[in-house]
């Protein structure tokens, strides 16, 4: 097997368990270039006020659990079925619940949420979609949602890498 | 105010993410089965083995990573 070879057999065994990009970030195979804001440094400062957090779209919860001591009351939802026992795994043992959300519906994504009105003191969301009139809602008043989303930008320069024929016009200059 | 909401803070970048060898980039990728349904590296290996070709060349690879972020405050409605 030549290098390559030993790629394309690295990538097709390989498997994820949540959103857990950890195998190709701990050696540094793959790097984030820095940006403006922190996500975990902006929501840390609510944390400690808020008394029932949500986070929404926890992946594996591999997240969220990072985020501990959380609220006392602290709930995630996910939609992604493979990922729900997952983050069962990574937050029940942190006393989070997490709530199994329809992830198949149609848009507007999260838009029936298992909860009461003005319910939470705060809500994150990492890369999931969200519904605003749902999002407010469930949030008490003067209560702050937290987001940090992907622009179309990212999958269309991915799509753009793996699209053989866009691939052919970059070559072919 | 949108839909309620006062806008405390937002914020946003394209920044990239480096990988150092197509095998970490076909495994990114593996992470969006709803953008790449069947991603296969044997099925697309002719675009892994371009990105390799240029990661041997250049050193490495960047992709788009492009972010916002939105600090919102629910407002009650008067």
């Amino acid at each position: 097997m030549d290098y390559f070879e030993q790629l394309v057999h690295e990538i097709d065994g390989f498997s994820f368990s949540g959103w857990d990009f950890s195998y190709i970030t701990e050696t540094g195979r793959m790097q984030e270039g820095p940006v403006k804001w922190n996500y975990y440094s902006r929501i840390r400062p609510y944390l400690y006020t808020a008394e029932r957090l949500l986070d929404l779209g926890t992946g594996g919860g591999e997240r969220l659990a990072a985020f501990s001591p959380l609220p006392g009351e602290t709930y995630a939802t996910e939609g992604y079925k493979p990922n729900v026992e997952i983050a069962k795994r990574n937050l029940e043992p942190l006393g989070v619940t997490v709530v199994e959300v329809d992830g198949d519906e149609g848009p507007p994504y999260n838009s029936n949420l298992p909860f009461d009105d003005n319910f939470f003191d705060l809500i994150t969301d990492r890369h999931e979609a969200y519904c605003p009139q749902e999002i407010y809602r469930i949030l008490k008043d003067d209560a702050h949602f937290i987001t940090q989303q992907v622009g179309s930008l990212s999958i269309a320069n991915l799509i753009q890498l793996f699209d053989s024929k866009t691939l052919k016009f970059q070559t072919g200059t | 105010m949108q839909n309620g909401f006062e806008i405390a803070d937002s914020d946003e970048e394209i920044s990239f993410i480096r990988f150092y060898d197509a095998g970490a980039l076909g495994i990114y990728v593996k992470a969006f089965p709803w953008v790449f349904p069947q991603f296969s590296a044997k099925k697309y290996a002719k675009e892994l083995q371009y990105i390799h070709k240029r990661i041997l060349k250049d050193g490495y690879i960047d992709i788009v990573y492009h972010l916002f972020f939105i600090d919102a405050v629910k407002r009650k409605k008067i």
